[in-house]
């Protein structure tokens, strides 16, 4: 008997909702930082090769080594290039 | 009472870290919610914001990057190593480590969650934001001697936190425990929906600005 009366499910009251909802917040992290990688790795790809500089060896740099491949992209990272010459001298 | 926050303080431990009894810090008759490594990263990214009242305010650079390369390299390099087989590390090495990691990373974050248009409008944050973010600027918003201050405190908690482990006094675990929770929500629940905010709308900019161009 004790055993049938364990497998009747129980309603789910307040606490298990408020679990469930944490628990769904934890299922998102990976998602979210997955997000913010792909959106670090683009905007080091389009601001490398707005530079001059090699767009896709940073990319792969940054996609293996994460924060440390950004913060050495940033130090080494050039000037931007000006976009128009500067007007000549009247 | 004590267990119930416990277990809430282990199980929110247990979504970011591994929990190896042999990696973790033994401390007023329990393990500390996370293993040596995030204890000490967790910690140091707390100290890491006693520095912001040192940042220059009229400053638009990134903190210095030369010196948060420096910081960040050895907690990576450790755990890499280790991860890879080369060679195991001791508890001692990778609270230290980690520790100079999590000093060194929050001026950093917070420099970038300074892009989050969401960021000005908080009423207390707001004070801590450089006015504007310009990642070519020379001039850092936080400098190298900050930066080394930061250093020697975490430093000064290593040699803390060494000499009360294995202690069985709790005052210990309840003072370090709150503290690592409290850091490990805000940095892994939180800021990264701050991070993915400012890149998307730092993205948004860049198509305006070249579609317009």
């Amino acid at each position: 008997m004790a055993k049938v009366s364990k497998m009747i499910p129980l309603p789910i009251g307040q606490w298990e909702w408020g679990f469930l909802g944490f628990a769904g917040l934890v299922c998102l992290i990976p998602v979210v930082w997955f997000i913010i990688a792909v959106l670090l790795c683009i905007w080091v790809y389009r601001d490398a090769e707005s530079r001059g500089m090699n767009g896709a060896m940073w990319l792969i740099i940054v996609i293996i080594t994460g924060i440390l491949g950004l913060i050495v992209y940033l130090v080494v990272r050039k000037d931007k290039k000006s976009g128009a010459p500067p007007p000549p001298p009247s | 009472m004590e267990d119930l926050i416990t277990h809430f303080f282990n199980f929110v431990g247990h979504v970011v870290c591994h929990q190896i009894p042999e990696r973790t810090l033994w401390i007023g008759g329990r393990y500390l919610p996370v293993c040596s490594r995030d204890t000490g990263a967790y910690l140091g990214l707390c100290i890491g914001y006693l520095l912001l009242p040192l940042r220059k305010k009229d400053a638009h650079g990134p903190p210095n990057l030369w010196i948060t390369f420096f910081m960040v390299v050895p907690m990576i390099v450790d755990a890499a190593t280790q991860t890879l087989g080369v060679r195991t590390s001791t508890n001692e090495l990778r609270l230290i480590t980690g520790l100079i990691f999590g000093v060194a990373l929050a001026p950093f974050l917070v420099y970038l969650v300074s892009l989050v248009p969401l960021s000005r409008k908080l009423p207390i944050v707001q004070g801590f934001l450089p006015k504007s973010v310009r990642l070519d600027d020379k001039e850092p918003w936080l400098n190298s001697q900050s930066l080394g201050l930061g250093l020697l405190m975490a430093v000064a908690l290593f040699f803390a936190i060494n000499s009360v482990v294995g202690s069985t006094s709790p005052i210990f675990y309840w003072l370090l425990s709150p503290l690592i929770v409290c850091s490990v929500v805000w940095h892994i629940f939180l800021l990264p929906l701050f991070l993915a905010l400012s890149l998307f709308a730092y993205l948004r900019t860049l198509s305006c600005s070249s579609s317009s161009s």
